[in-house]
């Protein structure tokens, strides 16, 4: 009979008590499966919506523009976008690309303007970039060269119009002039992201640049790799490769680099990763208190072995062994459950639209957790290992039991 | 051979300390099937746990065969005991959640013996103790008797220079101990190890070879029987 | 009984390892509890304050109807006689002040800005003699200099300065809409930074004053909203309705609900009164910051979770503990029951046990708690770099405190001892099943 065996076999002479010792072990670490799993949806939420929207995974512009990004200068352009559109297209590991044009405008209206913002795209390259037709929910997209817009329904509705009604635009040109061009509602649609549905207007990019005396430019080119992995490494070949060719004042950044949110998730999730530690720590008290027990209980056993000729060193293997398997059933339990729960959860959604409320923070309404079996396998190891240090302490104690003390008969 | 040369050991219990041993010297020879006599607080199984390696004398010294045991460390001892000693004790002490067979086999494992030899010697000698059958049984489905079987049986599958057994028919009845200590005799006589008893029965008094008396930690008597 | 006392603190002696660990497992819990409930409630309490000093003030009277189109800031829907609705609430004692915004473009030039470029902005047109009745602004100027009375110039929040890469005396043109639609430019300079506790105003303020605003947009007189000093806590909400009803404003948005307000005998209606087509209503502090608001409920219901998964390992663990203890004392306690100790006695002996353990768990861990709280209320953790660049809906512009909360401790201190006692009564209640005989036997 090896050790291991006689330690499985011990921990089934008292159920009740290795259930509860399972238990502490199974809670801890179901909690930080699904926390993880949650941020791991948080985090991929985040990150689709950057990409999609915002920044693409490599964003090429103007690297004036970017010093300056928040009073949007556009006259810090990319002059000829097309012919670097086609050429990173042709790139290996690249999914999509696209030009666009965020712009600052504002709808006149007889007694007000409201501030709105725009942004100029190729509707064609968006439906495979910004999935823009799985987005369109009344009407129809904008066709090319026509004065057509689409806007967010919460926009909408502040603005009273609906499909088929007419809107002004009004801007500030490149050359600080003012502008202003009438379109046509053609179609509503709705953004997974809670703000842009009440802030944003698409417009053909050829009308944005009209509207903007911006010529054939563009202020931003987005990349969507294969990989989004892979981003940084991409923007910065890029980067070095734009100079080279041509286009020395642009540069380009991956969306990791534009966006202080995803830094932020980083922080989060090792914050979460010392609760962890902390969870499972306290989960190992009771562990630590149940080998104790388990030591006091058989101590004649204990002289028994040693009289036998087991060594100090064996028993202490033999408990610590009973320890790891309460905590590696406990972790497998926590991580099973955890996990199920996760996958659960990931299917149904968890809706923070009461918690968004207001707050710009990248995220959709609804958040879907995500399972990573990867994360899920570290956690349950993390927590068997924590359990098992923790295990030791009382472990070691059993070998000091001289076994002339054990046998006593009183 | 075993000898015992000058061993001392005091207790101490708060403040007062017991003098166990008082400068005992004995000796054993292989083979022998003897029994330390005494009432209680003579020493008797304080001299057992010496000789058993299981506890370490004050003063003095112990050998088998001129090797000292006194000398060495815990680790050592457990060692030599593993490989040397086997021990019978008055409440069985077997392991509950092992079978006969395990409990016995267990002993075996701790020496690293290949598995086609420990089921062979094990299955053996459960046999020689007239448990044939009852290997797969757990210890609380088995008699006072047959739990004190399988403990020599434990003892015995390793070949031991020594068996120890402290009070071995103590917790049986008369009939059944009686059996217990007829199977050790044969044991004895079968296989050659020297067994020592310490006990104040005098039944198991009866059965042994060589009587040594103890009173208040030093030899009172020490007589051959047969 | 004292006896029983004595046996169960005697027996916690005896197992002092278990003990501890069993009571450090309570301990961090309760300790943990006391933290982040005294660190939340401090972010919230600084955010109130931040809230009502900086932004929303404790509450504002505003047109009807300026109310409904709130965002899009429609100026011909103000208060457009405001003087006798101020002398009334001068009269009651009520510190207010009139403030006029509106939307508008910031035009910045190349020279001395870095480059050319425009941001939309929220402008808010105060009258520097009296908006430091309501706000505190005055106080907040970091560079520059406060609004006079008749001053041209504008303050702008520090953060926006900073993005904007503007200095004090930089120029800005305003492009805006003044009242009836027409366009007007307004050529100002900034003449002062605030720097707030308030992130939100550092990050967007853009301040002129109210005179200039009525030439500017043609207001003639008109004011947007009419801001409101007054005590929060208590009964806040009954507070303002009586004020609103005394003034005869005949509604008010609390944050959660719109009620309806009944004015009193002799309040001002109509006559000469302030008024706009639509009527007047009352905006507490609460509805105008609900993106906050939203935020403090969802980080207190994540906190919950954790605090809850906690209790349930504490528990476990006092359980455990418990457990054992009565299992391994399974004989002494037959020998007890033998000897003549009743049921009842040796159930409150295990039972005072167990409280002691959670006793011990109480006092580290609300002494571990009220330290933690101690350093956080005194010295707070800064944490600017992470808010200079995310809205997290808090007002914390760089330190944030905790708040002593007693309630809370005491809490935490009475549940530690609770539940360990709640958590020791079934293992206790299932050993006294047994029968004497059953617990002398030897194992």
């Amino acid at each position: 009979m090896k050790i291991t065996g006689i330690a499985i076999r011990n921990i089934s002479r008292n159920v009740r008590r290795s259930i509860l010792s399972v238990t502490a072990t199974l809670v801890a670490t179901m909690a930080i499966v699904v926390l993880f799993s949650f941020i791991g949806g948080i985090r991929q939420n985040i990150g689709e919506n950057v990409s999609d929207f915002i920044s693409g995974n490599v964003r090429i512009r103007n690297t004036e523009y970017d010093a300056n990004e928040y009073m949007m200068p556009i006259q810090f352009r990319i002059q000829d976008p097309q012919p670097l559109v086609r050429k990173i297209e042709s790139e290996p590991g690249v999914t999509s690309v696209v030009e666009r044009i965020p712009f600052g405008a504002g709808v006149y209206r007889e007694n007000d303007t409201v501030p709105i913002q725009g942004l100029g795209v190729d509707f064609a390259a968006e439906k495979g970039f910004m999935k823009i037709d799985r987005l369109l929910h009344e009407g129809k997209l904008p066709e090319a060269g026509k004065n057509e817009v689409v806007l967010g329904p919460t926009l909408a509705k502040e603005l009273g119009v609906k499909v088929g009604d007419k809107i002004t635009l009004l801007a500030q040109t490149m050359r600080r002039g003012t502008n202003a061009i009438t379109f046509t509602v053609s179609g509503i649609v709705v953004f997974p992201l809670a703000g842009l549905n009440g802030s944003l207007i698409l417009a053909p990019i050829d009308r944005a640049q009209r509207l903007l005396g911006m010529g054939g430019a563009a202020t931003e080119i987005l990349v969507k790799l294969d990989d989004p992995a892979g981003s940084r490494a991409f923007a910065k070949r890029l980067s070095s490769s734009l100079s080279s060719e041509g286009y020395p004042d642009l540069e380009a950044k991956s969306f990791d680099q534009i966006s202080t949110i995803l830094s932020l998730m980083t922080m989060a999730e090792v914050i979460y990763g010392f609760i962890g530690l902390f969870f499972f720590v306290l989960a190992s008290t009771v562990l630590i208190n149940t080998t104790m027990m388990v030591i006091y209980e058989r101590t004649r056993e204990i002289g028994t072995i040693g009289a036998l000729g087991m060594t100090g060193g064996e028993i202490v293997r033999l408990f610590f062994y009973e320890a790891l398997t309460l905590a590696v059933t406990g972790a497998v339990a926590g991580m099973i459950v955890g996990g199920g729960f996760s996958i659960l959860l990931g299917n149904i959604g968890i809706d923070m639209s009461d918690a968004l409320q207001g707050v710009d923070l990248s995220t959709s309404n609804i958040i879907y957790p995500r399972f990573q079996l990867g994360t899920t396998l570290l956690i349950g190891l993390y927590s068997i290992i924590i359990s098992s240090l923790a295990a030791i302490l009382p472990a070691r104690r059993a070998a000091k039991i001289e076994p002339v003390e054990a046998l006593r008969t009183i | 051979m075993t000898s015992v040369k000058n061993v001392s050991k005091d207790y101490h219990a708060g403040e007062t300390v017991v003098h166990a041993l008082k400068d005992l010297t004995l000796e054993l020879a292989d083979g022998e099937f003897a029994a330390i006599a005494g009432p209680s607080g003579s020493g008797k199984t304080t001299l057992l746990n010496l000789i058993g390696c299981i506890d370490r004398a004050d003063k003095g010294s112990i050998e088998f065969d001129g090797k000292a045991v006194s000398s060495m460390n815990r680790h050592s001892l457990a060692l030599f005991r593993r490989e040397h000693l086997g021990f019978v004790f008055q409440t069985f002490n077997l392991i509950p959640v092992l079978s006969a067979y395990e409990n016995v086999s267990f002993a075996l494992s701790l020496l690293g013996i290949a598995d086609a030899e420990v089921k062979e010697r094990t299955l053996a000698i459960l046999s020689e103790v007239g448990l044939d059958g009852l290997a797969g049984r757990l210890p609380s489905r088995l008699s006072g008797g047959q739990q004190q079987r399988v403990a020599i049986a434990r003892a015995l599958v390793k070949k031991p220079t020594m068996v120890l057994a402290d009070e071995p028919t103590a917790n049986l009845d008369s009939e059944t101990g009686e059996s217990i200590l007829r199977l050790m005799q044969e044991m004895n006589r079968k296989h050659g190890t020297t067994f020592l008893f310490s006990t104040h029965d005098p039944m198991v008094m009866n059965y042994a070879d060589r009587l040594v008396k103890l009173h208040d930690g030093a030899i009172a008597g020490d007589e051959r029987r047969k | 009984m004292k006896f029983l006392i004595s046996l169960s603190w005697k027996n916690l002696s005896r197992y002092r390892k278990r003990t501890i660990i069993t009571a450090s497992a309570i301990a961090v819990g309760l300790a943990m509890y006391i933290f982040i409930d005294g660190w939340l409630r401090g972010a919230e309490n600084e955010s109130t304050q931040n809230l009502v000093t900086y932004e929303t003030a404790p509450a504002k009277i505003m047109a009807a109807g300026y109310y409904e189109n709130l965002r899009r800031m429609p100026l011909q829907d103000g208060i457009e006689n405001p003087g006798p609705l101020l002398a009334k609430l001068g009269s009651l004692g009520v510190a207010a002040t009139p403030r006029t915004v509106f939307s508008g473009e910031l035009i910045l030039n190349k020279d001395p800005f870095p480059e050319n470029g425009s941001v939309t902005a929220r402008v808010i047109a105060v009258d520097p003699t009296t908006d430091e009745r309501v706000y505190d602004f005055r106080n907040a100027v970091s560079e520059g200099r406060y609004l006079t009375p008749d001053d041209t110039g504008i303050l702008m929040g520090a953060w926006l300065a900073e993005d904007l890469k503007a200095k004090v005396g930089y120029p800005i043109t305003i492009v805006t809409r003044g009242r009836g639609g027409f366009y007007q430019t307004i050529d100002t300079q900034i003449v002062g930074l605030v720097n707030t506790p308030n992130p939100a105003i550092n990050r967007s303020l853009v301040m002129m004053t109210i005179q200039a605003a009525d030439r500017y947009l043609a207001m003639k007189g008109t004011v947007t909203e009419i801001d409101l000093k007054l005590p929060l806590g208590g009964n806040f909400d009954g507070r303002v309705e009586a004020l609103a009803s005394q003034l005869g404003v005949p509604s008010y948005h609390n944050g959660t609900a719109s009620i309806e307000v009944t004015p009193a005998p002799g309040a001002i209606p109509a006559e000469g009164g302030a008024q706009a087509a639509g009527g007047l209503t009352m905006v507490g502090w609460r509805d105008l910051a609900k993106d906050y608001l939203s935020i403090a409920v969802a980080k207190q219901s994540g906190s919950s979770i954790i605090l809850i998964l906690v209790f349930i390992i504490a528990a476990v663990g006092v359980s455990n503990t418990m457990l054992m203890a009565i299992y391994e004392r399974t004989r002494e306690m037959g020998m007890m029951r033998a000897m003549g100790m009743q049921d009842g006695e040796l159930r409150l002996a295990f039972l005072f046990e167990a409280a002691g353990i959670g006793l011990i768990g109480s006092v580290i861990g609300v002494a571990a708690g009220v330290l933690a709280d101690w350093y956080m209320v005194a010295r707070g953790i800064d944490i600017f770099a992470m808010l200079r660049n995310m809205d997290v809906g808090y007002r914390i512009a760089s330190v944030s405190h905790s708040s002593w909360n007693p309630q809370v401790i005491v809490i935490a201190f009475v549940v530690g001892i609770l539940m360990s006692v709640l958590v020791a009564y079934f293992p206790t209640r299932r050993a006294l099943k047994l029968s004497i005989t059953d617990c002398l036997r030897d194992t």
